[in-house]
C-alpha cells in the first residue's frame, strides 16, 4: 500500500502541465532520434543536458528519461520499413518486421511493436515500482567499500558482457577510469596528467567524450556508409486496412510476456542492456515456437518478443541507476551524468530525501508510456516521413547539434575540440571493435570509485583487509572475479568455432 | 579481421611506454602535504598499471589471432582500382577536417556563419550535387537553432562577423 500511495503522491506531480510538456516533448523527441538510424539515446541526452540546467530538476529528468524510452518505440519504425535498425537495440526486429512489411503487414508489425513497447514498458515500470523501495533500503546498508564494490561489479560485467572481446572491453575500462583522473584532484587539490592546460584542471567532462566517441564518431561512419553504398534504402508503404488482427494479438501475448519478464532482468543487469535482451528474446521465441522455421520470413513473434524485452530492458536498467547509484550502460551513464550536473545524487538517500521526485519520475513512466503508444500507432506515419528526409543534411545536422551540446557546457572551443578528439578516438574504435560503453561508464563512475577506495583505506587506517572482512563486500568481489572468469572462458571457448570456420 | 590484429599490436605497443611515463610523471609530481592514508598518485599509478597488464594480455590476444589467408598485395588499391580520394575513409577525414575548420573560426565567424558552412560542407561530401536545398537548409538551420538557442533559451553563442 505504501507504494501505492507514494504513487499517488507521484502522479499529482507528474500531471502538471509542465511536467507532461517536458514528458510529451521527451518522447517525442526520443521517437524521433529512435527513428533515425546514426544518432542513439546516448548523444541526444548529452546534447540536452546543458539545456536543462535552468529547470526544474523533477522535470529535467522526466525530459531526458522520455528520450531514453522513447527511442526504444522509435527505433522498430526504421526496422520495419527500411530494414536498418533506428537504434542497435531494434536490431533483431529488422529480421521479421521487414519481412512483415515486404507482404503488405507494415501495419501489423508497427502495432505488434507499439503495443509490445507499451505493454513491457508499462509492466517494467510496475515492477521499478516494487522493487526500487528495497533495493534502496538494502542500499542505505552500504558504506564506502561496498560502493567500491558495486562500481567494480558494474564495469567488470560491462567489460565482459559486451560484445567481442573481454580483454578489449576491460582495456577501454581502465582507460576510461584513468581518463577520469584528469584535473584537480578532490580532496588534496593535487592537479594530476593536465600538462599545463588550464581547460583540463576541471577534468574532461562526460559530454565531450560521450558527444565525440558516440556522437561524431556515428555520424562519420554513416558518411562512410553513404559514401561507399549511397543514399539508398527501399522505404516499405504503410499500407493495410486494420492495425492488427485480434489472432494476430493472440499470437503476440506470450511474446510479450516472456520478452518483458527476460528483458527487465537482463536491463538490471550491468553491461547487458536492451540490445543483449533482444537477441536472447529473439533466441527463446525461435527456440519454444512451434515453427521456427518462419523465423526470418515474417514471423509475428519475431517482432513481438524482441520489442517487448528492449523497452523492459530500458525499465530495468533504471532500478540500478536510482537505487543504488550505479549506471548499467552507456545511456544510464550519462543520465547519472545529468542527474549529478542537476544536483541530485542517484542512489539510496534520493528515496529518503528526494521521494517526491523519484515517485513522479516512476509516475512519468506510466504516462509515457501511454503517450508513446499514441505518437507511434495513428501518429507513425508522420514518423515515417522523416525518414525520407535528405540523410546526408540530417547528418550534419546531427554533427553542428553535437558542437551545440558540447559548447553549451562550458562555451569553451576547448571542449569542442576535445569532442573532435575523441571523434576521432570512437571512430578507430568502432572499426576495430573496441566497445565504447566501458569508457563512458568508466569515466561517469571513475571519480566515484576512486573516492570510494580512498576513503574505504581512510576508514580502515590503510588496512587494505576491509575489502574483505565486510561480508557483503566480499560476496560482491567474488561476483567480480567470478563474472570475469566467465567471460574468458566464454570467449576462449568460442575460439575453437572460430578457428573451424576459418579453416573452412 | 588482418587489418584488426595489426591495429591492436600498434595499441599495445604505443599504450606500454606512455604508460610508463604517466607512471614516472605522476610519481615525480611534488604531494600536498595534507595526511592521508592513501594519497592521490596511489589510483592513477596502479591504474597505469593495469593499463600495461591489459595492454600486454592486448598485445598477446592479437598476436594469438589467426590471420586471413590474403596477401597484403590484394589490398593493394591497384588490384582493388579503388584510387586512395575514392576510399569511404575520405569522407571521415574530409568531415573531420570540416569539423576542425568549423571550431578554429567559431568563435571570429560566429556560430551562423559556421554552421551554415558546416552543415553545406559535409552534406556535400556525403552527397554530390543538390548545393540549393543543402544552401537553403544549412541557412535556416543555423538562422533558426541561433534565435532558439539565443533568444527563447537564453544560451550564448557567438554571433561573429554579423555581431547580432
Amino acid at each position: 500500500m505504501d507504494a501505492f500511495s507514494n504513487l499517488y503522491m507521484g502522479f499529482s506531480i507528474a500531471l502538471s502541465f509542465q511536467n507532461v510538456l517536458y514528458c510529451f516533448m521527451g518522447c517525442l523527441i526520443g521517437t524521433i532520434i529512435g527513428v533515425l538510424p546514426g544518432i542513439g539515446p546516448v548523444s541526444t541526452i548529452a546534447i540536452l543536458i546543458p539545456f536543462t540546467f535552468g529547470m526544474n530538476s523533477t522535470t529535467a529528468i522526466i525530459l531526458l528519461a522520455g528520450v531514453y524510452y522513447g527511442a526504444m518505440y522509435g527505433g522498430s519504425t526504421t526496422s520495419i520499413l527500411v530494414n536498418v535498425p533506428g537504434e542497435s537495440a531494434s536490431i533483431m526486429t529488422c529480421l521479421d518486421g521487414y519481412q512483415m512489411a515486404r507482404q503488405g503487414r507494415a501495419k501489423a508489425a508497427l502495432a505488434t511493436a507499439a503495443i509490445g513497447s507499451f505493454f513491457a514498458g508499462t509492466i517494467g515500470a510496475i515492477a521499478f515500482m516494487f522493487l526500487a523501495v528495497p533495493i534502496s533500503k538494502l542500499g542505505l546498508k552500504f558504506a564506502p567499500p561496498e560502493y567500491f564494490a558495486l562500481m567494480l561489479l558494474a564495469l567488470t560485467m560491462v567489460s565482459a558482457l559486451t560484445t567481442g572481446s573481454p580483454i578489449k572491453g576491460i582495456f577501454m575500462t581502465i582507460l576510461g577510469l584513468l581518463l577520469a583522473t584528469i584535473g584537480t584532484d578532490l580532496q588534496t587539490g593535487q592537479i594530476r596528467f593536465t600538462f599545463g592546460q588550464v581547460h583540463l584542471m576541471e577534468g574532461i567532462h562526460f559530454i565531450v567524450v560521450a558527444l565525440g566517441m558516440f556522437g561524431v564518431a556515428e555520424v562519420l561512419s554513416e558518411a562512410e556508409q553513404i559514401w561507399q553504398f549511397g543514399l539508398g534504402g527501399d522505404r516499405q508503404q504503410i499500407t493495410g486496412r486494420y492495425w492488427i488482427t485480434w489472432n494476430e494479438l493472440k499470437q503476440s501475448f506470450m511474446p510479450y510476456v516472456r520478452g518483458t519478464i527476460l528483458g527487465f532482468f537482463v536491463g538490471v543487469l550491468p553491461g547487458a542492456g536492451g540490445t543483449t535482451a533482444t537477441f536472447l528474446s529473439y533466441g527463446v521465441e525461435k527456440q519454444i515456437s512451434k515453427h521456427p522455421e518462419k523465423f526470418g520470413k515474417g514471423a509475428i513473434e519475431g517482432v513481438a518478443g524482441p520489442e517487448a524485452a528492449n523497452n523492459a530492458a530500458s525499465e530495468g536498467a533504471m532500478v540500478p541507476l536510482m537505487t543504488l547509484g550505479i549506471p548499467g550502460s552507456a545511456t544510464t551513464a550519462v543520465m547519472l551524468g545529468a542527474f549529478v550536473m542537476i544536483g541530485l545524487k542517484p542512489g539510496p538517500l534520493l528515496f529518503e530525501n528526494n521521494s517526491d521526485l523519484v515517485w513522479a519520475i516512476i509516475a512519468s513512466l506510466y504516462i509515457g508510456n501511454v503517450m508513446l503508444l499514441i505518437l507511434n500507432l495513428p501518429l507513425v506515419n508522420l514518423f515515417a516521413k522523416i525518414l525520407d528526409l535528405p540523410r546526408a543534411v540530417l547528418q550534419s545536422s546531427v554533427l553542428a547539434f553535437c558542437v551545440l551540446g558540447v559548447y553549451s557546457v562550458n562555451f569553451a572551443v576547448s571542449d569542442v575540440l576535445l569532442m573532435v578528439l575523441f571523434g576521432i578516438v570512437g571512430y578507430f574504435a568502432h572499426k576495430h571493435h573496441y566497445p565504447g560503453a566501458p569508457l563512458l561508464l568508466a569515466l561517469v563512475l571513475g571519480d566515484m570509485m576512486e573516492q570510494g577506495f580512498r576513503r574505504s583505506l581512510a576508514i580502515s587506517n590503510g588496512d587494505w583487509s576491509i575489502f574483505v572482512t565486510r561480508p557483503i563486500t566480499l560476496v560482491i568481489l567474488i561476483a567480480v572475479v567470478f563474472s570475469l572468469a566467465y567471460s574468458t572462458i566464454k570467449f576462449y571457448r568460442r575460439r575453437p568455432e572460430v578457428k573451424e570456420s576459418q579453416a573452412q | 579481421m588482418k587489418r584488426s590484429v595489426s591495429f591492436d599490436h600498434s595499441v599495445a605497443i604505443m599504450t606500454i611506454p606512455i604508460a610508463i611515463l604517466l607512471i614516472i610523471v605522476e610519481y615525480k609530481t611534488p604531494r600536498a602535504t595534507i595526511p592521508q592514508a592513501i594519497g592521490p598518485h596511489v589510483w592513477p599509478i596502479g591504474l597505469l598499471c593495469l593499463l600495461i597488464v591489459s595492454a600486454i594480455l592486448l598485445f598477446s590476444h592479437a598476436t594469438s589471432q589467426k590471420r586471413k589467408a590474403l596477401p597484403l598485395a590484394d589490398l593493394s588499391s591497384t588490384k582493388t582500382g579503388v584510387k586512395w580520394y575514392r576510399r569511404p575513409q575520405m569522407a571521415s577525414v574530409m568531415m573531420l577536417l570540416g569539423l576542425f575548420l568549423y571550431t578554429v573560426f567559431l568563435r571570429s565567424a560566429g556560430f551562423i556563419i559556421c554552421t551554415s558552412l558546416l552543415v553545406i560542407y559535409e552534406a556535400r561530401v556525403m552527397e554530390r550535387g543538390r548545393w540549393g536545398r543543402n544552401i537553403i537548409i544549412g541557412v535556416v538551420f543555423s538562422v533558426g537553432v541561433y534565435f532558439i538557442f539565443v533568444k527563447v533559451l537564453n544560451v550564448m553563442l557567438p554571433a561573429g562577423l554579423l555581431g547580432w
